[in-house]
């Protein structure tokens, strides 16, 4: 985490903590009210925070901003009659808390007289009655979002606001009180307030904030469906051309070209976003496992690109990380080497393995109780219902989902296992074994030779596919079977964050990877031929049984290409589409750039980067980041050595 | 006699430059000129070679079938859309006639657009053979005075000529393309040439693009070096093209 969270004392009595409904009513009561001079109210006062170090916190989830938009706070709480429990009375606390919280706000804007009178309005209203504008709309979401990050909620998500604010959209338009270019100025300065505190959001690295917008969205019957603002929420974006927010652009093969088009537009400034998701191959796979049709259609992405389904999840989709190489090192340590005499064994070996380290993963997992959380719960379909908090089943789904790292490198160091031990039989699986202990040490050439051949992992060759969905299979069959306390089933995914985090102290690996170097990033490939490679290699894996826990395609793509050839590429992407990738992201900066950059970040001070489901200022990355970068794009200029 | 093997050295997917569309452009080995400011050495040589590059050796050319090539191709079909397709260039492709004809023929049965770049020096039946089953033709334009063609080029003007007019004859042709170099293209006298040239073939499309050195690291895999050619303008590339333009020719600059 980058920023240390404040945690005051008053949170404490004689030693012992205070209650949630005791510490959230002293949040709204004590945290500094602070009024800038945009036309939203948006703070948190990092100073005031709730500690949430203690037990498993929720994270990386998307409320359901849209509860407060049809009736005011009071509203939403029990009547006293059907208080029944501590449950629903903590649930009619944080309603009340928040009124609490409106009535500062009012009282601190009533120095600015009429300057701030539309403010104080939206916040009088905030209590009992419905939006009525678009602006007020805004407003009411910020504040419910402002509220999650004061509590500590890590990269709390956006959620679809294309759809959340057309209505008042459209109502405005028609009565003639806005027009479309100050809808766009009015997201602009929503996405300029909502960089505010980017340190402080920023989860392991600056620019990991979790805030994403999901824009666009496919109907039950396979429609499209888009609005203005859908077109204005990636126009306001690339126009701030800040690292964040960002969004995230669901798509499907009848999706517009002009938005395909609004979107490369906004790709093509280097900014990272949107990224997309292919709703064609992500819905069917989120219903056949078990999410409701309807719902499914409402999918949003925790932070990065692991599906859930906005308002109405409550479980974490990244618990922890699946390193697919280590496997294969478990084997090679302590399997009886002379017995695997073909590769057809290894592989069978390898999944033994694999299998053993997913138990593990599902003992560590089913240890796991999430934090008492009414906030949530307020802001979460169903609890209010069932009268059951989130960390004890109150939402509609809880399903748990992990990510995953080296698929690539395993690939990779699979294939040249089979070359150079089974086929061409120069080493035996002992001297592999004793190569990668000593990290290739008096080894150098051999390392180099591995290093210098094209990766595989991302061709479209058929082996290549078929030898990855027998992987992933064996890992849906593995956890197939898991429940988490609340009943949630088990995900998993092609992409993770922790590329560099997981490999740090992982070692050597037979695709000439050094002990220490970075694991390939999701579905990556620099040495193809052309992007078309890899999304037919995407178009051919296997997402069914729980393995659309983020599957993103990502791509190095130099300016020049895309401003070049800018129709082709819309073309390109249209394609893709239908071809059926999963998700898609690009990172368009020139190598040329990035060792500028690296060399002299003063001239750069605004450079925008794609880190893993993230964008980033290319300044503030740790060293190792901007080298894997610099190295990616130097590969896709085909000018690395 | 129907060879039914091409030695190529590269399939490059997802090309937005040979040809209209999205396409999958194949480079054949082999070439029957020697234009000094080439970046493709490795198309020169009919012949597999060996190169070394950053320590790592291996060989350039390999042989396909012409079925196992078409297969290969076809896995970009989805991306191709209305427009786009196959490109062959090279090396000069049509030193191939009898399997490209081959392979041609095979993706017009599957309805697979078709182009091909060429330098057309060739004999004028290499041609001919695959000239039914060619959708979209881009014809280099280099050097047209035919003393210095000969001599700095290895390439006899007439069969060029001749081959020009049948191509453009057939209806196929649909693209020129000028490498333009200062040393021997863009010399005054050649751009003379070549607007008179142009003129003969009214509604070809003329691009125009400089030369580069991207080459550069596989001549040195070669153990060869590259020639060093005297910097373009791109500002003298835009005039030329608005000199055409003004003579009814249409043109583009274009970079690679
Ligand atoms: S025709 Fe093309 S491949 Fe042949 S030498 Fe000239 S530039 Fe090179």
């Amino acid at each position: 985490m980058i920023s240390k969270r404040v945690i005051p004392d008053d949170f404490k009595e004689n030693g012992t903590d205070k209650s949630y409904d005791e510490v959230f009513a002293l949040i709204c009561r004590n945290i500094r009210v602070q009024i800038s001079g945009s036309r939203f109210v948006y703070f948190i006062d990092t100073d005031y925070v709730m500690d949430t170090t203690k037990g498993y916190r929720y994270e990386n989830l998307t409320p359901a901003y849209c509860k407060v938009l049809h009736i005011g706070l009071n509203g939403l709480k029990y009547p006293l009659e059907e208080v029944t429990d501590g449950f629903c009375r903590s649930y009619n606390s944080v309603l009340d808390h928040l009124i609490l919280l409106a009535d500062r706000i009012i009282a601190e804007l009533e120095p600015y007289g009429t300057r701030m009178e539309r403010q104080r309005r939206w916040f009088e209203r905030l209590k009992n009655e419905p939006v009525e504008g678009f602006e007020e709309a805004i407003q009411r979401m910020l504040f419910v979002n402002q509220i999650f990050w004061q509590t500590d909620h890590r990269l709390t998500g956006l959620g679809a606001w294309d759809f959340y604010l057309d209505e008042y959209y459209q109502r405005e338009l028609a009565k003639g009180s806005l027009t479309k270019t100050e809808a766009h100025e009015i997201l602009k300065d929503l996405y300029r307030v909502l960089h505010h505190n980017y340190e402080y959001k920023s989860n392991m690295l600056k620019g990991d904030t979790g805030q994403i917008f999901v824009l666009g969205r496919s109907d039950e019957q396979g429609n499209y469906i888009c609005n203005d603002l859908t077109y204005l929420f990636i126009e306001a974006m690339k126009d701030v051309q800040q690292s964040e927010p960002k969004c995230l652009l669901r798509v499907n093969k009848n999706t517009p070209r002009s938005l395909i088009e609004t979107a490369l537009e906004s790709i093509a400034t280097g900014i990272g976003a949107p990224l997309i998701a292919n709703d064609d191959v992500v819905l069917p796979e989120l219903i056949r496992f078990g999410i409701d049709a309807q719902d499914a259609c409402e999918y949003g992405t925790s932070a990065c690109w692991e599906p859930l389904i906005i308002g109405k999840s409550s479980s974490l989709n990244n618990m922890t990380v699946l390193n697919y190489l280590k496997a294969l090192d478990n084997l090679l340590k302590r399997e009886r080497l002379e017995d695997i005499k073909t590769f057809e064994d290894l592989i069978d070996k390898y999944l033994v393995y694999l299998r053993r380290n997913l138990k593990a993963v599902k003992r560590v997992l089913a240890c796991h109780r999430f934090q008492y959380n009414p906030l949530l719960s307020v802001f979460t379909e169903d609890c209010y219902e069932k009268k059951t908090d989130v960390s004890w089943g109150g939402a509609r789904y809880h399903h748990v989902g992990i990510t995953s790292v080296a698929m690539g490198n395993l690939v990779d160091a699979l294939f040249n296992i089979r070359e150079f031990v089974f086929e061409r039989q120069i080493y035996s699986l002992y001297d592999v074994k004793k190569i990668l202990i000593q990290n290739f040490e008096g080894n150098e050439s051999l390392r180099k030779e591995l290093k210098a051949k094209a990766s595989r992992y991302g061709t479209d060759e058929e082996e290549i596919s078929n030898l990855v969905n027998r992987i992933t299979a064996c890992v849906s069959e593995e956890i197939e079977g898991y429940r988490s306390y609340l009943g949630g089933r088990m995900k998993t995914g092609l992409s993770g964050s922790a590329y560099m985090d997981a490999a740090r102290n992982f070692g050597a690996s037979f695709d000439g990877r050094k002990a220490g170097e970075p694991f390939t990033v999701h579905i990556s490939n620099e040495d193809n031929d052309g992007f078309t490679e890899i999304v037919g290699f995407a178009s051919q894996l296997k997402y069914g049984a729980g393995r659309f826990n983020g599957n993103v395609v990502d791509f190095m793509v130099s300016p020049d290409f895309i401003h070049n050839n800018q129709d082709k590429f819309v073309d390109f992407l249209m394609a893709c589409i239908r071809k059926g990738f999963f998700e898609m992201q690009m990172n368009v900066v020139s190598s040329r750039q990035l060792l500028e950059a690296r060399e002299h970040p003063e001239k750069f001070p605004n450079l925008i980067v794609r880190v893993w489901g993230f964008s980033a200022y290319f300044k503030d990355l740790p060293e190792e980041y901007k080298d894997v970068l610099i190295k990616r794009a130097l590969k896709n200029e085909g000018l690395a050595s | 006699m129907t060879q039914n093997r091409l030695m190529i050295t590269n399939i490059q997917r997802m090309c937005f430059h040979d040809g209209p569309g999205i396409r999958t452009t194949v480079f054949t080995k082999g070439c029957s000129l020697h234009c000094p400011w080439c970046s493709n050495p490795e198309n020169l040589s009919a012949v597999p070679e060996h190169y070394e590059r950053d320590g790592i050796q291996g060989t350039y050319g390999q042989e396909y079938k012409t079925e196992e090539l078409v297969k290969t191709l076809l896995k970009d079909r989805d991306f191709w859309g209305e427009d786009g397709g196959v490109t062959f260039s090279g090396g000069e492709a049509l030193l191939q006639a009898g399997a490209l004809e081959e392979v041609l023929k095979r993706l017009k049965e599957l309805g697979v657009h078709t182009a091909i770049e060429t330098a057309l020096f060739v004999p004028e039946e290499n041609l001919r053979g695959v000239l039914p089953y060619i959708d979209y033709g881009i014809v280099d334009v280099k050097v047209l005075n035919p003393a210095v063609c000969k001599e700095v080029l290895g390439g006899k003007l007439e069969f060029y000529r001749k081959n020009v007019r049948l191509f453009y004859d057939s209806g196929r042709l649909k693209l020129f393309r000028v490498p333009c170099c200062r040393e021997y293209t863009f010399t005054e006298e050649n751009k003379r040439l070549l607007k008179e040239f142009f003129r003969e073939y009214p509604n070809v499309p003329v691009q125009l693009f400089a030369i580069h050195s991207l080459g550069e690291k596989k001549y040195r895999s070669l153990g060869r070096t590259m020639w060093k050619a005297g910097e373009m303008e791109q500002e003298s590339l835009e005039k030329y093209c608005r000199e055409l333009k003004e003579c009814g020719i249409e043109a583009e600059v274009i970079r690679i």
